[in-house]
């Protein structure tokens, strides 16, 4: 399973309970997300991905929609039919394009947010979060090198607005997120996909 | 009130109709089989229009690799698929970045001898040369292009040697390479065996044309005794004019973790181990 955008499991992480603690020292960027997550039990929001391939110099858009609840779940449904999940104990990958439904384990997803960890980490002790100009803030790991980073961009409700991930040193995601919503949490089955007819499971542990 | 078409009338148009539909159906050709220079001279024909526009490929790739069972019985592994973008320049650059909307897992790179690999999400890096680290490939670059664009290069003595057949057979540096081709001489399956048992083979399971050119959409790669095996499609596959080599190479950062030979074969030895 390849990594989940950042900004995803840093709301997800920094909204469970490990990290419920030391909110009050967590990142300015999603603070304001994580308090009304933590009082509604779900935040929903739709998105508009940009990505540029660095090889073949295009630039590919998507929508989605996004979904995230307490404790730790996160789900980006976009609109060719790919998807994925996170939870606590693993998370699953819709793939359309191979018709394959991966579901990974807890050490699959362990590894993703122990890599994600420093950039998840709300007591800032491993990651450093600076203001930039306007309403954005950029994310930077101690660990992991300064080449990959974040730049949130905070609307005037406080919410993420636009988020830009490196994922590599020449590649980065554009989300554009809008429409914030809050509601009652659905619970874990909300975020366990099901494999379309016709589709391969495969387990990734 | 209209008149009506008399009888007459009617049959002409159809009996034009009919002529129409007939010199717009496809013709019943007679298959004579394709062997010897006539075989070679479409094979070449096809390989130059090719190699001409390999001066710059981009394409889209989806990967679904397979590994042998676990034990002999055992049916194959199934594997996690991937999306990738690719890209490819004669002689010997070849680029793969396995990648989608969620995050980049894997950019390759290879230039003639040397392989450049980056993992973001373990913010890994391989720098390998194949001659001075014994990959055990030769020219892994050029082999990935010939690959990748079907671009064989039997020697000319080897047509000869083929008569009456569409198999050709020659060896090359240590391999022993054998192509089998279609009717419409398009390589259909190539081997290429460095000992007894030990090789790689490729099957193109699909062609389509590209800007007036054959190329090959569907292939099917494996190591001969089936340890394992990746089936892939290609679409959106453009040509371009050829673009600054550095953009071939990937990037790894300073501060990457750079893994050796050694390092990546126990790798792989662990990996061998937990089949």
């Amino acid at each position: 399973m390849t990594r989940a955008p950042a900004w995803i499991l840093a709301v997800a992480l920094a909204a469970s309970p490990c990290a419920r603690a030391a909110e009050s020292r967590g990142l300015v960027s999603t603070r304001a997300l994580v308090t009304r997550l933590e009082s509604s039990g779900r935040a929903e929001a739709v998105v508009r991905l940009a990505r540029r391939d660095p090889l073949s110099g295009r630039t590919s858009t998507l929508s989605g929609r996004l979904a995230l609840e307490l404790p730790g779940c996160a789900r980006l449904d976009l609109s060719d039919g790919e998807a994925m999940t996170l939870r606590p104990d693993g998370g699953d990958w819709l793939q359309p394009a191979t018709r394959q439904l991966i579901h990974g384990g807890v050490r699959a997803v362990a590894g993703l947010l122990t890599w994600w960890g420093a950039l998840l980490d709300t007591s800032g002790a491993e990651f450093r979060e600076t203001k930039v100009a306007g309403s954005g803030y950029r994310l930077k790991s101690r660990a992991f090198g300064e080449e990959l980073s974040q730049r949130v961009d905070l609307g005037a409700n406080g919410l993420p607005r636009r988020v830009v991930a490196a994922l590599s040193p020449e590649d980065s995601l554009e989300y554009r997120i809008s429409s914030w919503r809050f509601t009652h949490p659905r619970g874990r089955d909300a975020f366990v996909l099901q494999a379309p007819r016709g589709y391969e499971v495969v387990h990734v542990q | 009130m209209s008149a009506r078409p008399r009888p007459r009338a009617r049959l002409l148009v159809a009996g034009i109709g009919l002529l129409l539909l007939a010199s717009c159906a496809p013709r019943p050709t007679g298959m004579v089989p394709v062997t010897g220079s006539a075989l070679e001279a479409r094979y070449l024909a096809q390989l130059a229009a090719r190699e001409s526009r390999a001066a710059m490929v981009t394409e889209t790739a989806v990967l679904w690799p397979r590994a042998a069972g676990l034990c002999d019985t055992c049916p194959a592994r199934r594997l996690p698929g991937m999306q990738a973008s690719l890209a490819l320049a004669w002689p010997d650059l070849v680029r793969l970045r396995v990648d989608s909307f969620f995050g980049t897992a894997l950019d390759l790179s290879l230039a003639g001898d040397s392989l450049r690999a980056y993992a973001p999400a373990q913010r890994a890096g391989v720098l390998l040369d194949a001659e001075r680290d014994s990959l055990g490939v030769c020219g892994p670059g050029s082999l990935a292009v010939r690959l990748l664009s079907a671009a064989w290069r039997p020697p000319s003595g080897s047509w000869a040697g083929a008569a009456g057949s569409r198999v050709l057979r020659w060896t090359e540096g240590g391999d022993s390479v054998v192509v089998g081709f279609d009717d419409r001489g398009r390589p259909e399956q190539v081997e290429i065996r460095r000992s007894p048992g030990a090789g790689l083979r490729v099957t193109y399971e699909r062609w389509e044309s590209v800007n007036d050119v054959m190329w090959p959409t569907s292939i099917r790669m494996g190591s001969i005794q089936g340890e394992f095996e990746i089936r892939s499609r290609m679409s959106a596959v453009r040509f371009g004019a050829r673009r600054a080599s550095p953009r071939l190479a990937t990037r790894i950062p300073a501060d990457a973790d750079l893994v050796g030979r050694e390092r990546l074969l126990r790798w792989l030895r662990r990996i061998e181990t937990a089949r």
